[in-house]
């Protein structure tokens, strides 16, 4: 447990340290005299995770994200925003410990209705994460680091793509409301706080991009899918102006899929991990 | 070990040359004999002296037998007894010592000057006096005594009596662990005055008889300060006779105090006397085999004396006659098991049956008490009233017997020949008239019911059959009451439906009549009770096996979303296929179409089903699945299953 305690030390150091290097940068006469708090913006996000069983350590982690946003007319699912593919291979270290690494195609779409650029434009990453649970009480609690690679660029024709580090740390827990252990109809209440920081050229002085306070409800139904509903707050300064700050308001509906299509015989095994 | 084995086998050697018969010749005609020796249960080295009389041995002079065995004594214990006195002319005469003895030793021994001691633990009696002509004559005392580490502990029982030639006199005293008896004798060895009894560990509660030159007048029994008084006879009769005190005396004392609970009479001074009398019992024993003595103590009193005419002694004559025919014919009728079956299913077999069980109750019973009054000799002791009041509480029985019966309303039943018996009088002849008429009437059922039982060879069969078809259904019967409440309904409705099997089965046999058929019906029977127990049990222990298959059917699977383990069903439409279409097809089988003829295969279905699951937990069952999708016939799931839907034919 300690060398996983020193390894998530040195990483979040150098989240921070990336953070103190992109303030250095700062261009002060840009700022507003006060932070600027933007209308909050209200989307519709639904998700699907699968984490298909590979092997008796890897797993492909494949996730489909349809994300809505407001209209004038039309509040949360007024139009579709981004579509979003991330998919990785998943280590299962031991039942509390994964990593895993992979690329994310997502298709952001123009939301400005008064916009005439580009309807659509594709966005990349290569992401990595390390996730490390901890069961408390009859609670389980969890650590994610995730760290991408972002090439984006803008609606505008011929807009070239910018570069920028993505540096997101999460603490959540699943607490189980009608049993004592998440379990199969079990009912549990997720609340998680997730601070994504950015660094890059391209990123001057906002650093903040994201903080996501995210509380869900979900059910258990089987031990190869849940199904969970909940909010989100998020705010974050804009890449413009470290001085305005987006602020958004997310109903989320998320589903979570694993499975296993090896034989039987070769899934025996592997049932557990470490002992 | 304290002895070497060297020395163990000298005194073997001088052991076999001791008991080596030496005779030698005392005197004239007095001979003597030294080795090994047995009276009775007995068997030791004796010394003794005596004559021969017209070839027979006729002790005269000293006498000794003993036994003791050290090696027994320290393997385990040792059973050791010692007699000491001597004879005169044939009878036992001058001084003498029994002593019986049961030792344990601790096996702890030490030297102690030329000596090896060990302790002992056990029981020692010993009775020492004089004896005059083979009756105790003097001072006796007779002790029992718990002996432990070679010390006395505990005395268990101790009485000391003064003989007058054989006869007690005076004052004397018996007691044991619980309590004392102290009383006197009259010069005739009559009892008399006051005999009191107390308890050792209650101050307060005693028991006093108080006898007038041997007559019983008055009982007093107090216990924590309460007190109750007996009148035992109440007033005075023109003839008394002397008997002993003894169980036919208390029997007597019984019937005149009409006491329904005579325990606290019991317990009390009878006790010792019994206890006491059967002490000087072994004495008498052993003594009388030696010669001619006499040494029970006779404690004598006197009794009211009823002597019986000459027709009343022959009336008892011919009633212990017919009691004694009746009561064989009702007890083996009412204890014969096919009766018992029959009478389950036969409305007319249980009418006399029920009769025959109020005849024995009513009739012969009491009349069994006169009976046995007469031949332990007390008949004359009794008044009569006292007697019919004590064996028919309620009165004389009426001829008409009248027989409830469930549902319909009761019967009588009336015996043969009712209106020549007369039952009013209170004399021997109305006795007589009882006892004939509970013959007639036992005969008659009996000449009814015999018809319907086996002959006597075939009842010993019949009786085995029957015997173990009583266990079986009874057994059935107890465990399936004592687990209906735990069980689920449709659990219980299999439990029901094989009580309803066994049961008509039962009555179905009890009805059968040609005995070959019926023999042959019998053994299929106990048969099928054990293929009935057996599905019972597989019945009791289904929860379990259902629990069995599903935690067979289960995986444990790591949810990479919670990041930890799940308990995952898994082959499902095998388990829902066995515990939604087998296991209901199974028990709705077993609770509406068992009968004995698949009692066996249900259980082998049962049994394969449960087998089968367990194996195919572990086969390849892809296509299994595939096929079982949306079938809900049982018989098809069971042939996919490869279980024999017949079972295995049992022989």
């Amino acid at each position: 447990m300690r060398r996983y305690c020193k390894m998530l030390i040195w990483i979040l150091t150098l989240v921070l340290f990336g953070n103190s290097q992109t303030l250095k940068g700062q261009e002060s006469e840009l700022l507003p005299e006060e932070s600027v708090y933007n209308k909050p913006k209200t989307k519709f996000w639904v998700n699907t995770y699968g984490k298909i069983r590979i092997s008796k350590r890897l797993y492909w982690d494949a996730q489909t994200h349809f994300r809505f946003e407001e209209t004038e007319s039309m509040p949360f699912t007024g139009q579709v925003a981004q579509v979003y593919n991330r998919h990785a291979i998943g280590y299962i270290y031991s039942k509390e410990i994964n990593f895993s690494l992979g690329g994310v195609l997502r298709l952001n779409f123009n939301t400005d209705p008064t916009s005439e650029d580009r309807n659509l434009v594709p966005e990349w990453r290569i992401w990595h994460q390390y996730q490390f649970a901890m069961p408390v009480f009859t609670a389980m609690t969890y650590h994610r680091i995730r760290i991408e690679h972002r090439w984006t660029q803008s609606f505008a024709e011929n807009s070239t793509y910018i570069y920028r580090n993505r540096w997101r740390y999460l603490f959540g827990a699943k607490i189980p409301l009608n049993n004592t252990m998440l379990v199969p109809k079990a009912f549990y209440i997720a609340p998680e706080a997730e601070l994504i920081m950015q660094s890059g050229k391209a990123v001057v002085g906002s650093a903040m991009e994201d903080l996501r306070l995210t509380t869900t409800l979900g059910y258990i139904l089987t031990p190869r899918l849940t199904v969970a509903a909940g909010g989100m707050y998020s705010m974050g300064q804009t890449l413009q102006n470290a001085g305005e700050f987006n602020q958004t308001w997310t109903v989320r509906m998320h589903v979570y899929y694993s499975p296993d299509f090896r034989k039987i015989r070769n899934k025996l095994p592997a049932i557990h991990l470490k002992d | 070990m304290f002895i070497s084995m060297k020395s163990y086998g000298f005194l073997t050697v001088f052991l076999i040359l001791v008991s080596y018969p030496t005779f030698n010749l005392l005197g004239q005609d007095s001979l003597r004999y030294e080795g090994p020796f047995q009276i009775g249960k007995y068997k030791g080295a004796a010394a003794f002296t005596y004559r021969i009389v017209d070839t027979d041995t006729v002790y005269n002079g000293p006498f000794e037998f003993q036994r003791s065995n050290l090696s027994a004594l320290i393997a385990k214990e040792d059973v050791s007894f010692l007699f000491k006195g001597a004879f005169k002319a044939g009878f036992p005469d001058g001084p003498w010592r029994f002593q019986f003895a049961e030792f344990q030793s601790n096996s702890n021994s030490e030297v102690i000057d030329y000596e090896y001691r060990v302790r002992v633990s056990g029981i020692q009696e010993t009775a020492a006096g004089r004896i005059k002509k083979g009756k105790p004559q003097g001072h006796w005392v007779y002790e029992v005594n718990q002996i432990i580490d070679s010390e006395v502990k505990d005395t268990l029982f101790r009485s000391s009596i003064e003989f007058e030639n054989g006869i007690p006199l005076r004052s004397f005293r018996m007691e044991n662990d619980k309590s004392t008896l102290v009383g006197r004798f009259l010069r005739d060895g009559l009892a008399h005055d006051e005999w009191v009894l107390y308890s050792n560990d209650a101050i307060e509660s005693s028991q006093s008889w108080y006898f007038n030159n041997g007559r019983l007048e008055t009982i007093q029994l107090q216990k924590e300060g309460e007190r109750k008084v007996f009148d035992v006879y109440g007033k005075n009769f023109k003839a008394y006779k002397t008997i002993n005190l003894d169980q036919r005396f208390l029997n007597t004392l019984k019937v005149w105090m009409n006491l329904s609970d005579s325990t606290a009479l019991q317990k009390g001074i009878p006790v010792l006397v019994s206890e006491n009398a059967k002490y000087y019992q072994k004495l008498d024993k052993i003594l009388s085999r030696l010669g001619e003595s006499s040494f029970q103590p006779e404690l004598k009193v006197k009794v009211p004396f009823f002597p019986l005419d000459s027709m009343e002694i022959a009336h008892m004559e011919i009633i212990k006659k017919l009691y004694k025919s009746s009561s064989i014919v009702s007890d083996s009728l009412l204890s014969s098991t096919q009766l018992n079956i029959l009478k389950r299913s036969d409305e007319e077999i249980l009418f006399l049956y029920t009769a025959l069980d109020e005849i024995s109750k009513k009739f012969l019973h009491p009349l069994g008490r006169i009976v046995a009054y007469d031949e332990e000799g007390i008949l004359a002791y009794m008044p009569f009233e006292h007697l019919v009041a004590e064996a028919w509480p309620d009165g004389f029985p009426d001829k008409e017997i009248m027989i409830s019966s469930k549902g319909s309303e009761s019967k009588a039943f009336v015996g043969p020949k009712a209106s020549q018996f007369n039952f009013s009088e209170n004399t021997f002849a109305t006795l007589h008239q009882l006892a004939e008429y509970a013959k007639l009437s036992v005969d008659s059922i009996s000449s009814r019911v015999s018809p319907r039982l086996a002959s006597v060879k075939q009842r010993k069969e019949f009786m085995m059959l029957e015997k173990r078809m009583i266990s079986q259904i009874q057994n059935m019967d107890r465990v399936i009451d004592s687990v209906k409440k735990e069980l689920p309904s449709d659990f219980v409705s299999v439990l029901d439906q094989i009580k309803k099997v066994a049961d008509s089965s039962l009555n179905k046999y009890s009805n059968i009549n040609p005995l070959d058929v019926k023999m042959e019906f019998g053994r299929a029977l106990v048969n099928c009770f054990d293929h009935l127990g057996k599905l019972e049990g597989v019945i009791l222990n289904l929860a379990a096996k259902k629990e069995e298959i599903k935690s067979t059917y289960e995986d444990e699977v790591w949810n990479p979303f919670m990041a930890n383990l799940m308990t995952e069903e898994v082959k499902k439409r095998l388990t829902n296929a066995y515990a939604k279409v087998l296991l209901p097809y199974l028990l709705t089988e077993a609770s509406t179409n068992l009968s004995c003829d698949n009692a066996a295969t249900l259980v082998t279905q049962f049994e394969s089903t449960h087998q089968r699951m367990l194996e195919l937990r572990t086969e390849d069952t892809k296509k299994l699945e595939r096929k079982l999708k949306r079938e809900r016939d049982a018989r098809v799931i069971m042939k996919l299953f490869e279980i024999e839907p017949q079972g295995k034919k049992e022989e």
